[in-house]
């Protein structure tokens, strides 16, 4: 079927038609499946980088290990479990590290200020220019 | 109210959808490839009150004048509009010739939003990237492209509805 045209056509119609509802949900139900499809939790970590008492080194995940971090302020103790870090113990006085909880994904970071300790997650992101 | 002839209603529709693409590109996004597409309004009611022709028309308008306009005539970004302008307005001919009976503006413009999308992604992959991985990413785009396409569509039949009244 071939559309009118001309300014006049639209007069008669509704405002929104039953197929643009249809055309909304489904397209919008078809991204969020795939959304929940292709997103891989925590696959994109592939580092941990930690800072201690001026010194930087890299441990690549996953990893199985705990760290004990010697600062200005006693010890800190990093536990490793695969591809998320937590602190598990501090010496500092407000335990904001411990209290951090668990990271996993990529940009997230714990920190110790008291303790002079940062542990960043870094990895690959899916990244791309779309205009 | 006498209505100027096609012709000049395709010079009407094009110089409002340059100069819609011209004052979006100046105002600020949050990231540099995400817009509205509020010159897809201009397009949007060639194709309706035009055809086909006159739209595909208004949209080579838009791409020659307007990326010339804001210094993007042959770059990447250049590109990306023709692919990802042309796939859309592509499927939204289909999408009116095919749905015109259930379709509004309002879902031909969703389903032009998320074809937009599409034809960049595959601009991306072909030029860019050549990795399949950037089809990750549409999921993502294509809610985009829903979102924006439905805030354009209901722009446009607003716009319409005004024009009817007055033709």
């Amino acid at each position: 079927m071939r559309p009118a045209g001309g300014l006049r056509d639209v007069s008669r119609l509704g405002f929104l038609k039953k197929g643009d509802i249809v055309v909304l949900l489904v397209l919008l139900a078809a991204g969020g499946f795939g959304r929940g499809a292709t997103r891989r939790p925590g696959a994109a970590v592939t580092r941990c980088e930690v800072r201690a008492s001026g010194e930087k080194f890299v441990i690549p995940l996953p990893a199985e290990t705990t760290l004990a971090l010697a600062g200005p302020a006693g010890s800190t103790v990093v536990s490793i479990r695969g591809r998320a870090v937590r602190v598990v113990r501090s010496d500092c006085p407000a335990k904001l590290c411990v209290r951090t909880g668990e990271i996993s994904r990529p940009g997230q970071a714990i920190i110790c200020v008291p303790n002079r300790v940062v542990v960043r997650l870094s990895g690959r992101e899916v990244d791309a220019i779309t205009r | 109210m006498r209505l100027p002839g096609k012709p000049a209603r395709v010079a009407i529709y094009g110089a409002l959808a340059v100069g819609l693409y011209t004052v979006e590109n100046l105002l600020p996004s949050p990231l540099p490839w995400l817009r509205v597409g509020a010159s897809n309004i201009a397009i949007l009611l060639a194709l309706y009150d035009l055809g086909a022709g006159g739209a595909a028309a208004v949209f080579l308008l838009k791409l020659l004048v307007g990326s010339v306009l804001v210094g993007r005539f042959l770059t990447p970004f250049f590109w990306f509009a023709l692919f990802g302008g042309g796939a859309s307005l592509a499927a939204m001919m289909v999408a009116r010739m095919i749905g015109g009976r259930f379709l509004s503006v309002v879902g031909v413009s969703v389903v032009g939003g998320v074809f937009h999308n599409i034809g960049q992604l595959a601009v991306a992959r072909l030029m860019l990237i050549p990795s399949d991985s950037v089809w990750l990413l549409l999921p993502v785009l294509g809610l985009v492209g829903v979102v924006s396409g439905a805030l354009i569509g209901v722009a446009t039949r607003l716009v319409q509805l005004k024009l009817a009244k007055m033709a």
